[in-house]
């Protein structure tokens, strides 16, 4: 049965693309992200690993084990990877994203910045 | 799709950087608590991740923004973060697996041990839950604990004396109006002709300056005969009560407990040591036990002082002015002693017909007459605070059927795995039983606390405030209480419970499945809430507009600028008028002088003082009647330019210039009921040639002079004295208290009569409160031994005199918007909770075309059909209430149209707002997805 949550939120989102290009645990999830959305999302602890508990019951990530000479400030973090799902949805997501973009573009809002209707 | 192969290895960047600076302990203590708030499973599998996380977080934030900000920052965040994440896990949780993981279902355990152990699980499964229906059943158990004993330790627990339920105040009663006090003589003809008395005595209004070790005190305490311990039956500490000789001979006193330890470190050598009271030496024989103090009329005494026959205001049956405490004889009855006094008055009557016709005494249990003031707003209280209950009740109710309707598929599974209807019905019972149990457990922890703040925010005059506690009564009330609400709210979940029916619950078995039934209870619920929160608007409302009308009332005089205190020169240094009058003389050059002082008065009583004299009132030229039928006025003598220093209004003629007292005759007071001790009794210079002035307000001009006041002749007090001269008509003073309507009141010139104990009143240039220690140093300076004592502003007398209407409307303000608050809540959880139900159809109709608006309307009107159903159930509610508040209000009746109204419209707009965020989320839903579920 299709349930209302698994529509992608856009915290997922980005969790799913921080994990697109390698292994992360926690923070460096959270690291990533904040980052690439240049400083506009943060992700919270209580946020973070619920999403990642809910993203590993989805199947869309799992855990692996840690590569040999990672780093982790001491502590035994979880790394996660992308599932084959969690691939698909993600890149599902994107395309999304990217029709937008190029309706928007079709539109003429990319081009001429700051001159919008 | 296969995953990418050349997946990049984990870099510096991305792993975690060491702190820089440690974090402060309690920070680090603060999130453990958060964490805490987690699911077990979720805290187990991400707690120490978490830790490193927030440690991360907050050493990054607390180098970039400074401790401070930096801190404030990272505990909001974490707050809100750990609040928003752990509800949302527990609410997922909520939806998923039932109870019997273990394969056992408890619905078939035995033993109530078994539903409680299970009721406990169920319970601590869900602690953000739990938690919010355990703080809204502590503070409405808490609150109503607190007010209960309050209330419970004035009204009705015993005064601190044996056998106090025999105690009686006896007072007289001419022509149908009581006053508290009665004429010594007549008191003796009672207690001698009475056969129901066992003791009685009389006391007198005292207040003395204490000189003790080069300092000089004011304190207040009681003229008192040898009968007055021996009715109250008083314990004392040290020594024991006046003899008569003692009595007799006015050279004794008796002290508090209290003030004995604080003024004199409780010295065992304290009985037969000399005091100086008054510039008087007298030896202290006995010291009150702990505690022991008077109820009524004036509690916090610390002088008392013997009282004989041959004190002046004892020599007149006319003069009422002393307090008779009687006690009655085992097994006499009140209902004996009120025929034998009516006997007893009778008598008087026939012998003394001039002073007594017409006269009655009464009596009346002194336990009342202490608390008779304060019991309506007590009850007000009480009642407002059990509407808050009823509410904080409803609430919960509703907060126990929306979680039953969540969990419908967990008793369907249980019935259908062979749990009976009563098993399932214990089963809420008992939960909801364990629930109200703790509220009223943490309930009576916040009544602790409540009851010791009570006290300090309490207005002054309300009686026995230190003797509020609570008492095992309040204990077993709180069990009552914990009890009744846990079986109201529990019996509804229950009773559903105990109906479910298998088949087509587990049919239904759609988590979110529709409760259809439940809801119309929770509307119910919710209508009630809206209700009683209309009540307690209304009420709050009321009080609020009553206060507005007080403060419109002009006083009558000036409030700003206006600094006043009290003197009282003893007798032995200033003998006569002259010297005191040379007293205020050299007073008023000092403080005249001061920078930004304008103008010092002095009078014999002030507005919002508590302190006022009555006085019978001679006409000249009408016909002559027995003192008993004089009308009465107030009273007062003050000094030349008076009325300008306090801004009282002159409307005709002239008020008394300084010209005026040279002139005067200085004489003795012979008005009634002064608080002095007979102040210029012996004053000199007598000449009774001379005019005599005085000066009467509008309200004695008006209902005695309605022909025109000016040059009209009248007497004053007992009538032997000199006619007095109307020379001017001053306007009316709101003397008593802002809210009552002034009083006939006539002026003397201070020096023509007066008192050794009077006001001083100043008016400044400057913030008043600003000249207090120049005055205290300014009085100090003519004579050390004389305190300037009861020094405020006239603004904090005003602003005194209403504390008792704003500590009411406070607390009846805060709870009316903590009712619109839980109110709101309700609103909100009922229409999310129908929104949620409804998404079937609402998805239906937006797929059929409906707009958004159409939705969002709908369900408006929905919030709006229970707002007017709670409006219709709260306005005869409204009638019921009103009678607590009739007597609270002024110059507003408790069914006032425009405040009702307003109420109502505050409620709809309340309960509209509560559904506007629920109304527009399902105007928001995806009819495609809803359709699909």
């Amino acid at each position: 049965m299709a349930k209302k949550d698994e529509t992608l939120k856009p915290h997922w989102f980005q969790i799913l693309l921080a994990l697109g290009e390698r292994d992360l645990h926690g923070l460096g999830i959270m690291q990533d992200v904040l980052e690439r959305t240049q400083g506009t999302m943060h992700l919270w602890p209580g946020m973070l690993y619920g999403a990642l508990k809910d993203l590993s019951e989805r199947g869309l990530i799992e855990e692996v084990e840690a590569p040999k000479d990672a780093e982790t400030g001491g502590g035994k973090p979880r790394f996660y990877q992308l599932t084959e799902e969690g691939r698909r949805q993600a890149s599902a997501e994107a395309r999304k994203l990217e029709s937008y973009v190029e309706a928007a573009r079709s539109r003429r809002l990319l081009e001429q910045k700051g001159e919008g209707r | 799709m296969s995953r990418k192969p050349e997946r990049a290895k984990p870099d510096r960047a991305s792993a975690p950087e060491s702190p820089g600076a440690p974090l402060p302990g309690w920070m680090e203590a603060y999130y453990r608590v958060l964490l805490r708030l987690y699911p077990v499973s979720f805290r187990r599998r991400f707690g120490s991740e978490m830790k490193t996380h927030f440690r991360h977080l907050a050493a990054d934030r607390l180098s970039r923004r400074g401790r401070l900000r930096g801190g404030l920052g990272v505990l909001w965040r974490m707050t809100s973060d750990s609040l928003r994440g752990a509800a949302r896990l527990h609410w997922s949780g909520r939806r998923g697996q039932p109870s019997s993981a273990s394969g056992r279902s408890p619905g078939t355990r035995t033993g109530w041990l078994g539903d409680i152990r299970y009721s406990l699980r169920s319970l601590r499964r869900r602690p953000l839950w739990t938690l919010s229906i355990l703080l809204l059943l502590a503070l409405g158990i808490g609150a109503n604990a607190a007010i209960f004993s309050t209330a419970r330790s004035i009204l009705h627990a015993p005064l601190p004396f044996p056998g106090s339920e025999r105690l009686m105040l006896v007072e007289n009663l001419h022509e149908g109006r009581t006053g508290p006090q009665v004429a010594y003589q007549d008191f003796q003809d009672i207690v001698e002709q009475t056969p129901s008395l066992e003791s009685g005595g009389l006391a007198l209004w005292y207040a003395g300056t204490l000189q003790h070790h080069q300092r000089a005190e004011r304190l207040d305490g009681f003229q008192v005969t040898p009968g007055f311990f021996r009715a109250l039956a008083a314990d004392f500490a040290l020594g024991s009560n006046f003899s008569d000789q003692e009595a007799a001979r006015d050279q004794t006193v008796i002290i508090s407990h209290r003030l004995w330890q604080s003024r004199f470190g409780g010295t065992p050598d304290i009985l037969g040591r000399e005091v100086v009271i008054d510039g008087r030496p007298r030896s202290v024989i006995g010291v009150l036990a702990p505690g022991v103090d008077l109820p009524y009329p004036r509690s916090g005494n610390d002088l008392w002082l013997p009282l004989n026959r041959d004190h002046q205001l004892a020599q007149s049956r006319a003069v009422f002015t002393f307090f008779a405490f009687v006690r009655l004889r085992p097994g006499a009855s009140l209902e004996a002693l009120r025929q034998e006094l009516r006997t007893v008055a009778l008598r008087l009557q026939e012998a003394y017909p001039e002073t007594n016709a017409g006269r009655f005494y009464v009596a009346r249990p002194l336990l009342e007459a202490a608390v008779g003031d304060v019991r309506p707003s007590l009850w007000l209280l009480y009642a407002a605070v059990t509407v808050l209950l009823l509410l904080v009740c409803a609430n919960v109710a509703n907060l126990l059927l929306a979680r039953f309707s969540v969990r419908r598929h967990e008793v369907a599974l249980r019935a259908a795995l062979g749990a009976g209807r009563w098993r399932l019905m214990a089963q809420f019972l008992w939960e909801s039983l364990l629930l109200s149990a703790s509220g009223a457990a943490a309930g009576l922890l916040l009544a602790l606390g409540l009851v010791r703040l009570l006290p300090l925010l309490a207005p002054p005059g309300v009686p026995r405030l230190e003797e509020v506690a609570l008492s095992s009564d309040v204990l077993l009330y709180a069990c009552a209480l914990a009890l009744l609400t846990g079986l109201v709210f529990g019996l509804a979940p229950a009773w559903k419970a105990g109906r479910t029916q298998a088949r087509r619950s587990l049919a239904q078995a759609h988590p979110r499945g529709s409760g259809g039934a439940s809801g119309g209870l929770r509307s119910g619920l919710v209508v009630a809430e809206l209700a009683l929160a209309l009540t307690l608007t209304v009420a709050a409302g009321l009080l609020l507009t009553s206060m507005a009308q007080v403060l419109n009332q002009p006083p009558g005089f000036r409030v700003d600028s206006t600094l006043t205190w009290r003197l009282s020169l003893p007798p032995d240094q200033y003998p006569d008028f002259a010297s005191i009058l040379d007293f205020q003389r050299r007073l008023a050059e000092g403080i005249e002088s001061l920078p930004g002082a304008r103008r010092l008065a002095f009078s014999t009583s002030l507005p919002l003082s508590g302190h006022d004299t009555g006085s019978s009132l001679t006409i000249e030229g009408r016909p002559a009647v027995p003192i008993a039928e004089l009308p009465s006025v107030r009273w007062q003598a003050i000094s030349p330019g008076g009325f300008r220093a306090a801004g009282i209004q002159l409307l005709e003629g002239r008020t008394f210039g300084p010209a005026d007292l040279g002139t005067q005759s200085v004489r003795s007071s012979n008005s009634q009921g002064s608080n002095s001790q007979g102040a210029g009794s012996d004053s000199s210079d007598e000449n009774s040639q001379e005019r005599h002035l005085v000066v009467v307000n509008r309200a004695l001009a008006e209902r005695h002079f309605p022909e025109g006041a000016i040059g009209q002749r009248i007497q004053l007090g007992i009538p032997n004295g000199d006619w007095h001269e109307i020379v001017g008509v001053v306007g009316d003073v709101r003397h008593r208290t802002l809210d009552q309507a002034p009083d006939p009141r006539a002026y003397d010139l201070f020096g023509q009569h007066g008192s050794r104990s009077f006001f001083a009143l100043l008016q400044t240039d400057v913030p008043a409160a600003s000249l207090a220690d120049a005055v205290r140093a300014e009085v100090g300076g003519l004579d050390p031994m004389l305190p300037a004592y009861d020094l405020r502003s006239m603004r904090e007398r005003v602003t005194d005199s209403l504390s008792g209407r704003r500590f009411l409307l406070t607390l009846l303000g805060g709870f009316a918007l903590l009712a619109l608050v839980l109110c709101a809540i309700g609103v909100y959880g009922l229409l999310a909770f129908v929104v949620q139900e409804r998404r079937g159809e609402i998805g239906i109709r937006l797929a059929l075309g409906a707009r958004p608006e159409d939705v969002r309307r709908l369900m408006l009107g929905r919030g709006a059909w229970l707002a007017v159903a709670g409006i219709l159930l709260g306005l005869p509610a409204l009638w019921a209430a009103s009678r607590y508040l009739a007597g609270r209000l002024y110059q507003v009746s408790a069914g006032d149209p425009v405040i009702v109204a307003l109420s109502c419209l505050l409620l709809l707009v309340v309960a509209l707002t509560a559904t506007y965020f629920p109304a527009r989320r399902a105007s928001l839903l995806d009819p495609q997805e809803t359709l699909r579920e």
